[in-house]
């Protein structure tokens, strides 16, 4: 199944889409041998079953639907129940698509994610994040969605609360691009720019203002705050990462792509 | 709904079990399946239409609803009040079988409203539920290794943190 993340949510579109997931749900189950006969409703299709997700909160229900079988994993975690942000669009009682950046995250939910429609310029400025979400950018690469925040804005997003940004640029004009207070902040295949020659110290593409929490002992992984960069683009500003926390930059590996730098680094507790 | 229905005529629909059913069309209008196949015939449909994937027990229950509804919307103003309460008794009134049961005949017939109505209600059964349960209650087997299964949950884990867990 193609994942088209400009596949408008509609019922029509599902019943057409019923007869093909049908058949190819029935083949699927034909492996295992009793779940079928004891409880014919896992055979409702793909549609049915997204649509009663939909209804569910991300956090923590979906993410357990997730956890049942490999089929539910695909459906819980199908861009079909993302929201999306479209800057273009008209009908404003589309469900789950809004204008803009500010509008989705103020209507989304515990872990959600967000997918921003590629094209044009976002402008954002001193979003602040405050659940857990993820937001994505909807083009092939990092480049086609793009994310700026003009002069006057401190930031374009400020994280209060674990997050992941994946496949967007993000431009600072005067500000940085990531403001990062608390929580453990993913950027995983971004671009972040700011001004070449910043005349502001404090204009660096991440900030982060957030001290170590309190780490048990003997704890596998940690589980502290900060900030996990990878397969990121960074240009611009003073400095990569200004901290005025006590997280420090660790484990930076750069690859020399074509015609730009790659990071990897992590910004946490030594 | 149009409004252009001169006479109100009768479908028959057809249950597995052979049973018969009488539908008025504004009825069976709703009825998206049955609708298109009525669409799709030439002549005008005379004969029972089969429905091999209904059983009596659902038909009927969705017929209910459905006239129900017709009745409420055609009525008084304070129809939604009675419309809530109606939709309330009947969700009570049926154990997770039948429901479940209702679900595949509703998604198979395409009832638009009762669908949502009643997919609401399963997300509201497996609200905030265990895996296990909403595994039980759909009947799935966990195809998870315990070790896909851990990473999974790890996986996810960066959504939980510092949410509180009741």
């Amino acid at each position: 199944m193609e994942l088209d993340p400009h596949m408008v949510q509609n019922h029509s579109d599902t019943s057409l889409m019923e007869e093909g997931n049908w058949k190819r749900c029935s083949r699927k189950r034909a492996s295992s041998s009793s779940s079928s006969s004891c409880s014919p409703i896992n055979n409702l299709d793909d549609g049915c079953l997204m649509h009663i997700f939909s209804f569910l909160p991300p956090i923590p229900d979906r993410f357990n639907t997730a956890l049942v079988c490999h089929r539910w994993n695909y459906l819980a975690c199908h861009p079909r129940l993302w929201l999306r942000v479209d800057r273009s669009v008209k009908d404003l009682s589309e469900p789950g698509v809004f204008p803009s950046i500010e509008t989705a995250v103020a209507a989304s939910r515990p872990g959600d994610t967000i997918l921003i429609a590629a094209g044009g310029v976002h402008c954002v400025s001193n979003i602040q994040i405050k659940k857990p979400i993820c937001l994505v950018g909807a083009g092939e690469l990092p480049d086609d969605t793009t994310l700026t925040c003009s002069r006057g804005a401190d930031s374009a997003l400020e994280f209060l609360s674990t997050c992941k940004l994946a496949n967007l640029t993000v431009k600072a004009e005067l500000g940085c691009c990531l403001l990062h207070r608390k929580g453990r902040l993913t950027i995983d295949g971004c671009i972040l720019q700011c001004e070449t020659n910043p005349l502001d110290y404090l204009s660096c593409p991440i900030v982060s203002t957030a001290n170590s929490t309190e780490v048990l002992p003997l704890q596998e992984k940690s589980n502290g705050d900060g900030v996990f960069v990878s397969q990121t683009r960074i240009e611009g500003g003073a400095k990569a990462v200004l901290t005025s926390g006590d997280l420090s930059l660790q484990r930076v590996r750069v690859i020399y792509a074509r015609t730009s730098l790659l990071f990897w680094f992590d910004v946490e507790q030594m | 709904m149009s409004g252009i229905s001169d006479t109100e005529r009768m479908i028959t629909l057809k249950t597995v079990e052979g049973t018969l059913f009488d539908v008025k069309s504004s009825i069976a209008k709703d009825l998206k399946t049955v609708q298109a196949f009525i669409d799709d015939s030439d002549d005008d449909v005379t004969s029972p239409i089969p429905l091999p994937n209904v059983f009596t027990r659902e038909l009927s229950r969705i017929l209910d609803y459905l006239n129900n509804h017709h009745r409420f919307r055609s009525g008084i103003e304070k129809a939604d009040e009675e419309m809530a309460r109606y939709d309330a008794e009947f969700a009570k009134s049926m154990s997770h079988e039948e429901l479940k049961a209702l679900i595949l005949a509703a998604n198979y017939l395409n009832v638009k409203d009762l669908l949502e109505f009643l997919n609401q209600t399963v997300a509201d059964v497996i609200q905030n539920k265990s895996v296990e349960f909403v595994r039980n209650f759909f009947g799935i087997e966990n195809d998870y290794t315990p070790e896909e299964e851990e990473k999974l949950r790890n996986e996810n884990e960066w959504a939980f943190n510092g949410v509180e867990q009741d």
